[in-house]
């Protein structure tokens, strides 16, 4: 595979970053052959042309010695280069040197490595750079390898750093235990990371030492007169600046150039080499995709025309007949995540397709599938949170409202007041900065109105009605003095602050141990029971299904496929994928030995197939499967299957 | 059992942390695994089942306590001798996107196993590496590929098929399965017992949940803070647990019956709340049992 010239043209395709390549390979090409450019030389005196402007002959103008510009800077292009070239060698093989060094090894060398570092940055450089010119005058070498020495610190610290985080990860681990030395380590696993920012950091580098190396010649360090530089362009225009101020732009700019140029390829270059696993896929579709905010409720087609709704016109918001019993109602409810205008004429990915949901007052349903099917999206989408700017269409009624298109105002009422919501990392819930009790008042406070004394009483309540055996104590506490089970705890507290009728609780107990997760589950059922509190549960353990659970919404690949009070879903699965989930449950299975298995894995979104998403997995597929589409059919008052043999009962072997 | 066992672990201690704030997270465990078997070590977080893993494939240093590798001591094996382990011993981790540099191509990551062995020359290598994709059901040309563009059970087999392609005889896994999806989780766990059937490696296989171990192991040793509990025939200990920590264990883990469940669930909601962060489920230190295995 040719990856190089991939990386190239991936880096050229950018408008800027080409510029900048062709200003550098023409400064390149003076620096190597400054004949080609000008048939002038730089010393050449055109006296009676002195101080022109551009003209014909002197394209760029001249100095006061009627020296011709453009070739003077044609000819002082190879020093500036050397100079920059030796002090990016210089501070990059040192830099990253050292900080991977004291990253890897960390303890004495980290140490002596770091007060190194902390010397040269506290140097002042201009100083020592003085001081070198003066000991080897007009030695442009040695004075940008002095200043690479002073700039290698923050290189230094930034390869250190990132070795040190880089040495934590696993396939550190995998690598060493798999017999690879220290070197081999660097070189193959932490070195690979640093590529992105060691090429920034050289690419500073070098900007900073081309402005210093013009500095120095501007203070008359530079090579003696008659020899060109860019500096000393700079410097012979200072003095005439009143007179002819045209002098300064053509070494200014061809300064100003480099410079920019340097940083930009810089970057591009870091992306170029990076974007092969940066991002997945998805993540740099998204990207491409550019940052417009589409807000969710923007209103969308209901319907896709030409397909007729499966299922009767929605009824009048809650309260309506027929819905008097059910306190969420989702609708076809879709979303769909933008797609980018390169990935060709596909408009955008549709990652939950036709949902049809209902929670009655205090009931629990468990919103079932493996990681991929939806459910995630769904339980955020109804919540008017889809995550990657997706666009929601269908109907989603709770409490009189039409969530997907209810405006920020109505947000305000719903969000925490009327449904809250429990993540899986109860973390991500708390924030660090500040003690739980401070949180949960300030959340009470915005819910209910209450004022500060009578707030501070509910947080201790709440905090007591979630099972924390010390409420005074927990409230003190900051999120990371909690345990996980205490954290989440907490975090149920925080969605019961505004007394809502249906919390959305997503994957609460995945990341909790057993013991702690049948604590979890025990609050869940008592708090439902004694609140009369709806929960929506997303999971993917049916263990959790079965403890809790009334009703279960089975969903797969973006769809719902099977829909029934939790006693049928284990005693009477309908859907293949229903009943192949339960077989390869090693707690289902009767004895020790071989687990029945589901083929293949989940498909992702934007490749389901056309006719039944499971058909491709599934044991009883037949032609008819592939065909078209497969509704959602009611087998009952209560259930409902997406299959066109639900009644087979052979199982996946 | 015949013969010397391949891995034998003696009254580990492990403590973690510096000398004034060291915990004691194993403490005094004993077992064997032996070649074609697979011991499950089940235990909660905090119990020290991967800090024993860790200290058996020399990634945490050892307080007390031997680790011997096929009767060979290498409790406290230099940076050398353990290099020479890799050969035999191998893991896999729990976190299949972690545990895979998303810089490398597959490709490169799975040949490091047979980087510093003599004898294997580039065009040897690509040929285990093919034929260590395919044991594990991938395609040879994922090689070519990066972890970023797999899903998290295709990771789990490329990491397995990095542990295997270096044939050792010894395999710890670390929590191969809780990150995966329940179907994918059914094809892994019959993976690791068609491959183990295949090559014959002994297996320590640590997990928290004693369902799936049962599944996969052949004895099981259950852990609680740092101590051996219960250990025994698999089948045996997850049908008739005789430790009140193995029957609280058990009894938490929601099984996939409604009407099981809700009981279970109503008599572990009867219990008092606990008292503090660590769980403590009537488990007396000094009663415990030390089996012998």
């Amino acid at each position: 595979m040719n990856r190089p010239a991939a990386v190239a043209v991936r880096v050229l395709r950018r408008p800027l970053v080409l510029l900048a390549v062709l200003w550098l390979l023409l400064v390149l090409a003076c620096a190597l052959h400054p004949e080609l450019v000008t048939g002038r030389d730089p010393v050449d005196q055109d006296l009676p042309a002195a101080l022109g402007g551009p003209s014909a002959a002197h394209p760029l103008g001249t100095d006061r010695l009627g020296q011709d510009l453009l070739s003077r800077l044609a000819y002082g292009a190879a020093g500036t280069l050397w100079g920059v070239l030796v002090a990016v060698l210089t501070a990059t093989v040192v830099g990253v040197g050292l900080g991977l060094l004291a990253g890897y090894l960390g303890g004495v060398v980290d140490a002596l490595v770091g007060r190194l570092a902390d010397l040269l940055f506290s140097l002042p450089a201009i100083v020592i750079l003085l001081v070198v010119v003066a000991v080897f005058p007009g030695d442009v070498t040695i004075a940008m390898l002095t200043f690479g020495l002073l700039l290698s610190s923050g290189l230094i610290r930034v390869v250190r750093a990132a070795t040190r985080s880089t040495r934590e990860e696993l396939f550190i681990a995998a690598a060493r235990l798999a017999g690879l030395s220290t070197p081999q380590i660097l070189r193959r696993h932490v070195l690979p990371r640093l590529r992105g920012l060691v090429i920034v950091q050289a690419s500073l580098v070098a900007a900073i030492a081309l402005v210093m190396q013009a500095s120095l010649a501007f203070l008359g360090f530079g090579p003696p007169p008659p020899e060109p530089s860019w500096g000393g362009m700079i410097d012979e225009a200072r003095m005439v600046i009143v007179r002819h101020p045209w002098a300064l732009v053509p070494p200014g700019l061809a300064v100003a150039l480099t410079v920019l140029s340097f940083v930009l390829l810089g970057d591009a270059a870091r992306d170029g080499a990076t974007a092969a696993w940066a991002t997945t896929k998805l993540a740099r579709r998204r990207r491409r995709s550019g940052r417009r905010r589409t807000h969710p409720t923007v209103p969308a087609p209901r319907h896709p025309t030409g397909s007729a709704p499966a299922h009767p016109v929605e009824p009048a918001p809650a309260g309506g007949p027929g819905h008097a019993d059910t306190l969420l109602s989702v609708r076809r409810l879709s979303v769909q995540l933008p797609g980018g205008p390169a990935r060709g004429a596909r408009t955008g990915t549709t990652v939950v397709s036709d949902v049809d949901l209902d929670v009655g007052p205090g009931e629990i349903v468990g919103l079932v599938g493996e990681s991929g099917c939806g459910k995630t999206v769904t339980a955020l989408s109804i919540l008017g949170l889809p995550p990657g700017d997706g666009q929601l269409t269908g109907s989603c009624h709770f409490a009189g409202l039409d969530l997907v298109r209810a405006d920020d105002r109505q947000w305000r009422t719903v969000r925490g007041r009327r449904i809250g919501y429990v993540a899986q990392d109860p973390m991500v819930s708390l924030d660090p900065t500040l003690r739980v009790g401070v949180q949960l008042a300030e959340a009470v406070r915005r819910h209910t109105g209450l004022g500060r004394r009578p707030a501070r009483a509910r947080v201790l309540t709440l905090l007591r009605d979630v099972g924390l055996p010390e409420p005074d104590t927990a409230a003190r506490r900051y999120p990371h003095q909690l345990s996980g089970g205490m954290a989440q705890r907490v975090a149920i507290a925080f969605a019961l602050a505004g007394d809502p009728e249906l919390l959305i609780a997503d994957e609460p107990t995945t990341a909790l141990d057993v013991t702690r997760q049948a604590e979890i589950l025990a609050l869940l059922a008592r708090t439902s029971r004694e609140r009369r509190l709806a929960v929506l549960l997303v999971t993917h353990d049916l263990g959790v299904v079965a403890a809790l659970c009334d009703r279960a919404v089975v969903m797969y690949a973006g769809q719902v496929v099977e829909s029934c009070p939790v006693t049928e879903l284990f005693a009477r699965p309908r859907h293949p994928y229903t009943r192949g989930l339960l077989a390869a449950d090693p707690h289902r299975a009767s004895r020790a030995g071989r687990l029945p298995t589901i083929t293949g894995t989940v498909p992702a979104p934007g490749q389901w197939p056309t006719g039944c998403r499971f058909a491709p997995r599934c044991p009883l597929a037949t032609e008819s499967c592939r065909h078209a589409p497969v509704p959602l059919d009611r087998l009952g008052p209560a259930h409902a299957v997406r299959c066109v043999r639900p009644d087979e009962d052979r199982v996946a072997a | 059992m015949s013969g010397r066992p391949l891995l034998a672990v003696h009254d580990l201690v492990v403590d973690l942390g510096r000398r004034r704030s060291a915990t004691r997270v194993v403490d005094g465990v004993s077992l064997t695994v032996a070649a074609g078997e697979t011991v499950g070590l089940v235990g909660e977080s905090g119990s020290g089942k991967s800090t024993i893993a860790r200290a058996v494939l020399g990634l945490t240093p050892v307080t007390d306590g031997r680790v011997l590798i096929d009767g060979v001591d290498v409790t406290h094996a230099g940076r050398r001798q353990r290099r020479a382990l890799s050969d035999d011993v191998q893991l896999v981790f729990q976190d299949p996107f972690s545990s895979l540099n998303p810089a490398r191509r597959i490709g490169d990551s799975l040949v490091e196993p047979l980087l510093n062995r003599r004898g294997v020359d580039p065009a040897r290598r690509r040929v285990l590496v093919a034929e260590a994709l395919h044991r594990v059901g991938l395609p040879a040309e994922s090689a070519h590929r990066y972890p970023g563009q797999f899903s998290g059970g295709q990771r789990q087999r490329i990491a397995l098929a990095r542990a295997l392609v270096g044939s050792p005889r010894l395999l710890v896994t670390d929590e191969p399965v809780s990150a995966l999806d329940l179907s994918v989780r059914a094809q892994i766990i019959n993976l690791l017992a068609d491959l183990q059937a295949e090559l014959g490696f002994g297996h320590l296989f640590i997990a928290h949940d004693l369902a799936v171990v049962r599944h996969l192991s052949h004895r099981m040793v259950v852990l609680h803070r740092g101590r051996v509990v219960e250990a025994g025939d698999a089948e045996t200990v997850y049908r008739r647990p005789t430790h009140p920590y193995t029957r609280a264990l058990l009894a938490a883990v929601p099984v996939p019956d409604p009407v099981r469940a809700r009981a279970a669930l109503a008599a572990f909601a009867r219990q008092p709340p606990p008292a503090g962060p660590a769980p403590d489920l009537g488990v007396d230190p000094a009663a415990d049992r030390h089996p012998t295995s």
